[in-house]
C-alpha cells in the first residue's frame, strides 16, 4: 500500500492549484488517515466534476492508487486527458504584510512538527493571493511518508484558524510543476536541516 | 404553506428536510467546515455531493455513529447512488459520541452577537436566534476553539431550513465570522448536541416562536428606528421573574451583547401572551429546555394591555404610506397635537408585531387592522402608521414618467435675418426644433409628443404620382422661372388632357424599348463633382430635389427628373425614400406667400440652421442661375436641334451632357429621333 499511497500523494501534490483548496486538503487528510476508500470514491468524481484533465504520468498515478483501491473503472476511464499543462494563474509573495513578523504561531507550530519528522530537508512558507483570499502555503522539501506529514501539518494549521490549509510536501530533488516553482521562488525559508546546510557548505 | 405547494415541491421539501435533519444529527460529529459545506450543497440542490462528502469523511475518520444516524446516512447514500459502500462505515454504536460543552459568553472571543444581530431581518423573520460557544472540538480536523454556534429556531414550514442555514452562514462569513448555523424547527425533537447548545445559549433575537406565531403574523419590525415614546413603567404586580439565563451566567453582564441596541429592543415581555394551544402540542423528549424557557418567559409576562380601538381605516393608512415612504417613526408620534391615539398604540408599547393575535377571544370587537402580508413578503413590513386626523400631508409631487421622456422644452428661435415673418416664428416656437435631415418618421420616433398621425405618412403612398408632376412644389411658388431654358421643359411637359399624343410620340421614338444608359445615370454626380464650387453649390440642390428634397425651393427648376422618370423608369414604385421625399415636398405646394416659399408647418419642422441654409441656397440659386442656365441653354438648344424631340425628358434634364465633359457620352443615349 505504500506505493499506492505514494502515488496518490504525488498525484494530489500535482493537483495543487488545479483543484479547490477546500477539497484538496480533505483528500490529503483522508489519505493521511488511511481513508483510501474515501479517496478512491471521491477523487475520480471530483476530477470529472471539475473537468480536470490528467497527463499520462498523472493518469498512471491515478490508476496506481485509487485504481488499486477499488475505484470504479468506468469513472476512471472517464477522466479527461490533459492537452497542455495548466499554467498557474496565481501569484505568490513571500511575506504577509500585516505589520507583524512573518513567523507567527502557526508557522512555529509547523516548524516544530517538521523539525522532528524524518527526511525533512527544508521548510519554506509563502502566501498566495491578496486580501481575504490570501492563503498561506507551506512548502516542505523531503519527508518520509510525506502524506502523513501533510495531514499532520494541515490539522495543525486548521487548529490555528486556517480553514483550507495548503501544505505541499515535495520531494527534495526533482522537477517541480509550474505552481510549485512559482511558490518556491516567492517563498521565504523557515528552516533548513543541518545536514543539508553542511552539505551546501561543503559543496561551496 | 406546504399544502399550497405542488406535489413535486412537497417531495423536494421533504427530501431536503430529511437531508437537513441528517445534517443536524451529524452536528458535532464532523468538523464545522464540512458541515457548512454540506449544508451549502444541500441548499443549492446538490444533495448527492453533500452525502458523498459526508460519507467519505465518516469513512476516512472512522466516525462512530448512532444506529439511526448511520442508517439514515446509508439510506441517503443508497438513494443518491453514492459509490461508498455502507460497509466502509464504522459500525454503529449506542454511544452518543463526544459530549460537547458550550458556554454562552466565554472570555476572549470576538463580538459575534453584534454580527448576528446585524443579520438581514428578512432572513430572520419569525425566527428566534440564540448564540452559544462550543468549547470542544468537532471532527478530526477541527478549527480553533471556542467555536460560535448560532441556533436559529423557525416554525415548521415557514422557511426552508437548509436554505436559511446556508444564507445565514454566508452572511456571517461575509461579516468576518466563522460560525456554525444550526436551524432548528420548533416543537421537534433535538439532538443532545443542540440541547446542550441551547442550554448554554444567549438569546439574541426572540421571535414570535415563544408563544407561537400567527400564520398571518407581520414581518419583524426593523430594529433600526428606536422607539420614541418612553416605555411605560413596568407594572408593580405581579412580581417580575427574571429570565434564568440572566442569573445563571455571571459573565452575562460582561457580554458585549448587553449594551447592544438590539438587545435594548428585545421585548421586555410585555407583549408576549400565553400560548393558547400549548396543551395540544405534546413535546418530544428533547424539548424540555425549550419548554422551561418558554414557561419562564410566560411567567415573566405582564398582563396583556388593552388594545386601543383603531379608528383609521386600512386604505387610508396605505395611502399615507404611499405618500410618506421614508417617514420615520418619530413623525407618527402626536407629541403636541391632541389627536386621537395613533394606531401604533394598538400594537402595544413596544411596537412589535405581536399586535394581531390569532386568539379571537383577545381581539377587541370593532375595526382592527386586517392581518395580511405585504406583497413583497420578504421585506419586513413597516409598522409605521399615521394618525387618523393628520391634516398636513405633503403635496404629491408629480412624478415624471420614465417611459414618456422629458417634457417638451420650448426653444426660443432667433428670427431669421430677412425674409422671416412673425408668423412662422411663432409656429416654430410651438413645435420642437427639428434636426436637419431628419425624416418625419424618425422625428415621430424621437419626439415624445408627436402622435402617429402627426405626420402625413399615408398621403404620399396614396398619391405617388405627386413627385412626378411637381416634386418641388413650384406650381404654387410665387417665384417665376427666371429663364426661358427652364421654362422650356415645363412647356414641353405632356399635358394630361392629351395622353394619346404623348403615348404616340413615345412609341414613335422607340425609347420605350431602350434602357437608360449608365452614363445617363452617372452624369449628375460626375457633373456635380467636376463643376466648380460655385456651380456645385447651385447644382447640388437641382439634382437633390428629386431624391433629397429636404428643403423645398420655391424657385427650383421644375424640369428636373419628373420628365425623365416616366421613361427611364417605366414603372415608378413609391419606395420608402420617395415617399419621404414626397412627404417633405408636399407642404411646399401651398407655401406661396411665406418667406421661403414654404408652408408654415413646413417651416416649423426646420431648425434655424436649416432655414439659414435654405435662405442662403435660395439666394444663391437666384443669383447664380443665370450663368448656369445660359450655359445649359446652349446645350439644350443643341440637343433640341439635334434630337428634334423636345419631349424627351432625359435630355431636358441636362444630366447626359451639360457638364462639358459629355462629348462622347452624348452619343450613348439611344437614338431618340427614331
Amino acid at each position: 500500500m505504500t506505493a499506492a499511497d505514494q502515488a496518490c500523494h504525488d498525484l494530489l501534490v500535482r493537483l495543487a492549484g488545479r483543484l479547490p483548496d477546500e477539497l484538496l486538503w480533505r483528500l490529503r487528510d483522508w489519505l493521511a488517515a488511511e481513508g483510501r476508500a474515501a479517496v478512491s470514491a471521491m477523487l475520480p468524481r471530483e476530477l470529472l466534476r471539475h473537468r480536470l484533465g490528467l497527463s499520462e504520468e498523472e493518469r498512471e498515478m491515478l490508476f496506481a492508487s485509487v485504481g488499486e483501491w477499488g475505484a470504479s473503472p468506468r469513472v476512471l476511464d472517464a477522466v479527461l486527458p490533459q492537452d497542455t499543462p495548466d499554467v498557474p494563474a496565481v501569484s505568490f509573495h513571500a511575506s504577509k504584510l500585516i505589520g507583524k513578523g512573518d513567523v507567527d504561531l502557526a508557522a512555529l507550530s509547523v516548524l516544530a512538527v517538521v523539525r522532528g519528522h524524518p527526511g525533512c530537508v527544508e521548510l519554506r512558507q509563502t502566501w498566495r493571493g491578496e486580501g481575504r483570499k490570501e492563503q498561506r502555503v507551506v512548502l516542505v522539501l523531503g519527508a518520509d511518508r510525506p502524506w502523513t506529514l501533510t495531514g499532520t501539518l494541515q490539522r495543525v494549521l486548521r487548529a490555528h484558524g486556517d480553514r483550507t490549509p495548503c501544505v505541499e510536501v515535495l520531494p527534495p530533488h526533482g522537477e517541480a510543476n509550474p505552481y510549485h516553482r512559482a511558490a518556491i521562488i516567492e517563498s521565504a525559508p523557515l528552516w533548513r536541516s543541518p545536514a543539508m546546510t553542511s552539505l551546501a557548505q561543503a559543496g561551496a | 404553506m406546504t399544502a399550497e405547494t405542488g406535489g413535486v415541491h412537497v417531495d423536494e421539501r421533504t427530501a431536503s428536510n430529511s437531508t437537513h435533519d441528517l445534517l443536524l444529527a451529524l452536528a458535532g460529529r464532523v468538523d464545522d467546515d464540512m458541515l457548512s459545506w454540506a449544508r451549502e450543497l444541500v441548499a443549492v440542490g446538490d444533495d448527492t455531493r453533500a452525502i458523498e462528502l459526508l460519507t467519505a469523511s465518516m469513512v476516512a475518520e472512522r466516525t462512530v455513529l448512532p444506529a439511526e444516524v448511520r442508517e439514515a446516512l446509508v439510506a441517503a447514500g443508497r438513494a443518491l447512488r453514492v459509490d461508498l459502500d455502507s460497509s466502509a462505515l464504522a459500525p454503529a454504536s449506542n454511544e452518543q459520541g463526544t459530549a460537547h460543552t458550550f458556554d454562552s459568553s466565554p472570555q476572549g472571543v470576538e463580538d459575534v452577537a453584534a454580527a448576528v444581530a446585524d443579520l438581514p431581518p428578512r432572513l430572520l423573520r419569525d425566527c428566534a436566534v440564540h448564540l452559544s460557544w462550543r468549547l470542544t472540538p468537532a471532527g478530526t480536523a477541527p478549527g480553533p476553539l471556542p467555536h460560535p454556534v448560532v441556533l436559529v429556531e423557525i416554525e415548521d414550514g415557514m422557511q426552508p431550513s437548509d436554505v436559511l442555514a446556508y444564507q445565514l452562514a454566508v452572511a456571517l462569513d461575509r461579516a468576518g465570522v466563522n460560525a456554525s448555523v444550526e436551524v432548528l424547527t420548533a416543537r421537534r425533537a433535538r439532538s443532545p448536541y443542540h440541547v446542550a447548545a441551547l442550554r448554554e445559549a444567549l438569546p439574541v433575537i426572540i421571535g414570535d416562536l415563544i408563544d407561537g406565531p400567527s400564520p398571518f403574523a407581520e414581518p419583524r419590525k426593523k430594529p433600526a428606528p428606536p422607539p420614541v415614546a418612553p416605555p411605560p413603567p413596568p407594572p408593580p404586580a405581579p412580581p417580575r421573574e427574571e429570565h434564568p439565563l440572566q442569573d445563571e451566567h455571571p459573565l452575562r453582564d460582561e457580554h458585549p451583547l448587553r449594551d447592544h441596541p438590539l438587545r435594548e429592543e428585545l421585548p421586555p415581555h410585555e407583549d408576549l401572551e400565553p400560548e393558547p394551544e400549548r396543551e395540544l402540542d405534546p413535546e418530544p423528549p428533547g424539548y424540555e429546555p425549550r419548554t422551561q424557557m418558554r414557561e419562564r418567559y410566560e411567567v415573566a409576562l405582564p398582563p396583556e394591555p388593552e388594545p386601543v380601538e383603531i379608528h383609521e381605516p386600512e386604505p387610508l393608512r396605505e395611502l399615507h404610506e404611499l405618500h410618506e415612504p421614508e417617514e420615520p417613526v418619530e413623525h407618527d408620534e402626536p407629541a403636541e397635537s391632541p389627536e386621537p391615539p395613533p394606531v401604533r398604540a394598538a400594537f402595544g408599547n413596544s411596537g412589535r408585531r405581536r399586535l394581531i393575535t390569532e386568539d379571537p377571544e383577545q381581539a377587541e370587537p370593532g375595526p382592527r387592522p386586517v392581518p395580511r402580508t405585504l406583497p413583497g413578503s420578504g421585506m419586513p413590513r413597516r409598522t409605521t402608521v399615521t394618525p387618523i386626523s393628520r391634516t398636513v400631508l405633503p403635496a404629491p409631487v408629480p412624478l415624471v414618467r420614465r417611459d414618456v421622456g422629458p417634457p417638451p422644452q420650448v426653444h426660443p428661435l432667433a428670427p431669421l435675418p430677412k425674409q422671416e415673418s412673425a408668423e412662422p416664428t411663432e409656429e416654430l416656437r410651438q413645435s420642437p426644433p427639428r434636426r436637419p435631415g431628419e425624416s418625419p418618421a424618425l422625428a415621430a420616433l424621437s419626439d415624445p409628443l408627436s402622435g402617429p398621425l402627426d405626420e402625413p405618412l399615408l398621403d404620399p403612398l396614396l398619391a405617388p404620382r405627386y413627385l412626378e408632376d411637381d416634386p418641388l412644389g413650384v406650381d404654387d411658388a410665387d417665384v417665376s422661372p427666371p429663364t426661358r431654358q427652364i421654362d422650356a421643359p415645363v412647356k414641353a411637359r405632356p399635358e394630361p388632357a392629351a395622353p394619346e399624343e404623348s403615348w404616340a410620340a413615345e412609341w414613335s421614338s422607340g425609347s420605350w424599348a431602350m434602357s437608360e444608359p449608365v452614363e445617363a445615370r452617372r452624369a449628375p454626380a460626375e457633373e456635380v463633382d467636376r463643376a466648380p464650387v460655385s456651380e456645385r453649390e447651385s447644382a447640388v440642390p437641382e439634382d437633390e430635389h428629386d431624391w433629397y428634397p429636404r428643403h423645398s425651393f420655391a424657385d427650383a427648376p421644375a424640369e428636373v427628373r419628373p420628365e425623365t422618370r416616366p421613361e427611364s423608369r417605366p414603372a415608378p414604385e413609391p419606395d420608402v425614400e420617395r415617399v419621404e421625399h414626397a412627404e417633405a415636398a408636399e407642404p411646399t405646394t401651398s407655401g406661396a406667400g411665406t418667406p421661403l416659399g414654404l408652408r408654415p408647418e413646413s417651416l416649423a419642422r426646420l431648425s434655424d440652421a436649416d432655414r439659414e441654409l435654405l435662405a442662403r441656397l435660395q439666394a444663391e440659386l437666384i443669383e447664380g442661375r443665370k450663368p448656369r442656365v445660359s450655359r445649359r441653354a446652349g446645350i439644350a438648344g443643341k440637343e433640341q436641334q439635334s434630337n428634334g424631340a423636345a419631349t424627351n425628358g432625359s435630355q431636358t434634364n441636362g444630366s447626359p451632357g451639360n457638364n462639358g465633359h459629355a462629348g462622347p457620352r452624348r452619343a450613348n443615349p439611344p437614338d431618340l429621333a427614331g
